[in-house]
């Protein structure tokens, strides 16, 4: 009877956890488009910026953009994006000279996920994505990755 | 005994949370006319209109107007970036002027979602963030208006009152001594609120006064059916020669007729002779509800969308996008092929003509003129966005 109830209560976990799992679900989501684009896997952070959403977000990640464009352990994927014409207008980054921004036109790195009005910060390593994180009003994950950023460069002329 | 009933038990909760996780009173629609239509009369693409866009505008802008200027149609566009409004004398396709509706702070336009030029001396700009409506006059850039739509509502005021997703083919409407913004919700419609809750705010010309009028239909959104998302819930309006307010409602093969200042309908079939059976999300946990599960239902379905009363040829167009039949996990919108329905003025079906997908034609961006029926055209020559690219399609 108790060993019954255990396999029940595991069952119900599982299921529980198949409704939530959202994050899993985008991780798994990445990787499976990842797979189809190996040239983007040598970046070390995807920062997917939509064209359409929470707007105070995706404006904070275009000032981002525009800061870290140079960067090169970053790539930035616009996806959804309706012009990339007033995009390049309030940023002053021209896209074409910047391999590390991909223009995703077939909106495939469109989350399917409720998330998907937020800028999404995947880490890749190794090619695959490890984690996921949303610049959202509650969550700062573009200033994460600033810190993260400054820390490697602070870590680099140990190195040396 | 002690084991059938814990067995029992077990069942029944499995029961609740299959439930809680799949849902139920989903309404279908079936369309009784499904393969049974015939028509003699078809759109035909005979020509495009070329406008040149400047440095910071773009196409596929989210509102247009056409408006008659000396005689000569000329086609007004919004420019949500430098909150300016284009004029082109729509023959020629030659650049007439820019006009900008900036105004001092505390008046500013925040986000220009829609807007109906009366006159030049009198346009509406609806405010998306401020939820209200400027009275303008474009020459003097005076502020004559702002009009509340949130009226005198508290926080939750989107419960009660409606939000707007306006854009050309489903545009603010001029209807006798009011203009008329059609919004929805954004979410399925409680059971509670059906009979109540109005989705046409009818602005007075004269007064400023605000006024809210027309109903979802229960036999499509009640139950508490789930239709989260706001596709499935927006209502796509035209006018009609006898002034009454023409619905297309995304999951219906009919179209409902509103009589200005009033809450009932009528209705008549306006469906497309290849759509099929269309259902509700069957999937109870409404706030729970992942995305592409929202998208399924809109993609993997046929679905209804724009309705145009093209005046000079006396007909309508009734835009339906066809299901993607085998999408997987690639939920995109832009995949559905487009079918135009072409009905007489009271309603019969006349024909239908399939352009292709919406990675070719942007049908929100859907105007009639002399010529015909113009459908913004996506071209992957103008990857630059210098242009803003129109096809025509004439009926035969």
């Amino acid at each position: 009877m108790k060993k019954t109830f255990i396999i029940y209560l595991l069952c119900i976990m599982y299921m529980c956890s198949s409704c939530i799992n959202e994050e899993y679900q985008e991780r798994e989501y990445l990787n499976d488009v990842l797979a189809e684009y190996p040239q983007l896997t040598k970046y070390s952070w995807l920062i997917i910026i939509p064209g359409a959403g929470c707007n105070g977000c995706i404006q904070e990640s275009e000032y981002f953009l525009k800061k870290y464009v140079s960067e090169e352990s970053l790539c930035f994927v616009l996806t959804n994006i309706s012009s990339i014409k007033i995009l390049q207008q309030k940023t002053s980054v021209k896209i074409k000279e910047h391999p590390n921004i991909y223009v995703d036109r077939d909106n495939v790195f469109l989350l399917p996920t409720n998330n998907s009005i937020y800028p999404c910060i995947a880490e890749v390593r190794n090619g695959i994505v490890v984690s996921v994180e949303f610049q959202s009003p509650q969550t700062s994950a573009l200033h994460n990755l600033e810190e993260s950023l400054l820390r490697r460069s602070e870590e680099s002329p140990r190195r040396n | 005994m002690k084991k059938e009933i814990s067995a029992l038990v077990y069942v029944c909760l499995s029961f609740v949370i299959f439930i809680s996780c799949n849902g139920n009173s989903v309404i279908s629609i079936p369309n009784s006319k499904e393969g049974k239509l015939h028509g003699d009369k078809e759109l035909v693409e005979y020509g495009e209109k070329v406008l040149t866009l400047d440095s910071v505008s773009a196409p596929k802008p989210i509102y247009m107007q056409i408006i008659q200027e000396g005689g000569e149609d000329v086609l007004t566009i919004l420019n949500t970036y430098n909150s300016s409004v284009y004029f082109y004398n729509y023959d020629s396709g030659e650049f007439i002027k820019r006009v900008s509706f900036k105004q001092v702070r505390e008046n500013e336009i925040r986000k220009p979602g829609a807007y109906y030029i009366l006159n030049e001396d009198s346009v509406y700009i609806l405010d998306m963030a401020k939820m209200n409506v400027s009275l303008l006059n474009l020459n003097t850039n005076n502020l004559l208006d702002i009009i509340s739509l949130k009226g005198s509502e508290g926080r939750d005021w989107p419960n009660k009152l409606p939000q707007y997703n306006l854009f050309t083919a489903n545009p603010i409407q001029d209807i006798g001594e009011n203009i008329v913004l059609t919004g929805q919700l954004f979410w399925s419609v409680p059971s509670d609120v059906i009979k109540t809750f109005h989705f046409s705010a009818y602005i007075n010309k004269k007064s400023g006064v605000v006024q809210f009028y027309h109903c979802y239909p229960e036999e499509l959104y009640g139950q508490d059916a789930n239709w989260e998302g706001g596709l499935q819930t927006t209502p796509y309006t035209t006018i009609s020669p006898k002034g009454d307010i023409v619905v297309s409602y995304p999951p219906s093969h009919d179209i409902y007729l509103y009589s200005p200042y009033t809450n009932g309908y009528t209705k008549s079939y306006g469906g497309s002779n290849y759509a099929g059976t269309i259902s509700s999300i069957g999937y109870s946990n409404k706030r729970e509800i992942p995305k592409n599960m929202i998208y399924a239902n809109f993609v993997q379905q046929d679905m209804y969308g724009p309705i145009i009363y093209d005046k000079y040829r006396e007909v309508y167009y009734r835009i339906m996008t066809k299901k993607v039949a085998d999408s997987q996990n690639n939920y995109s919108i832009q995949d559905k092929n487009i079918y135009i329905v072409i009905m007489d003025e009271e309603f019969h079906y006349i024909g239908e003509t399939i352009i292709g997908n919406g990675k070719r034609w942007n049908i929100n961006n859907t105007l009639v003129t002399k010529e015909g029926l113009n459908i913004e055209y996506i071209s992957s020559e103008n990857a630059e966005e210098e242009y803003i690219i129109f096809k025509v399609f004439k009926l035969k």
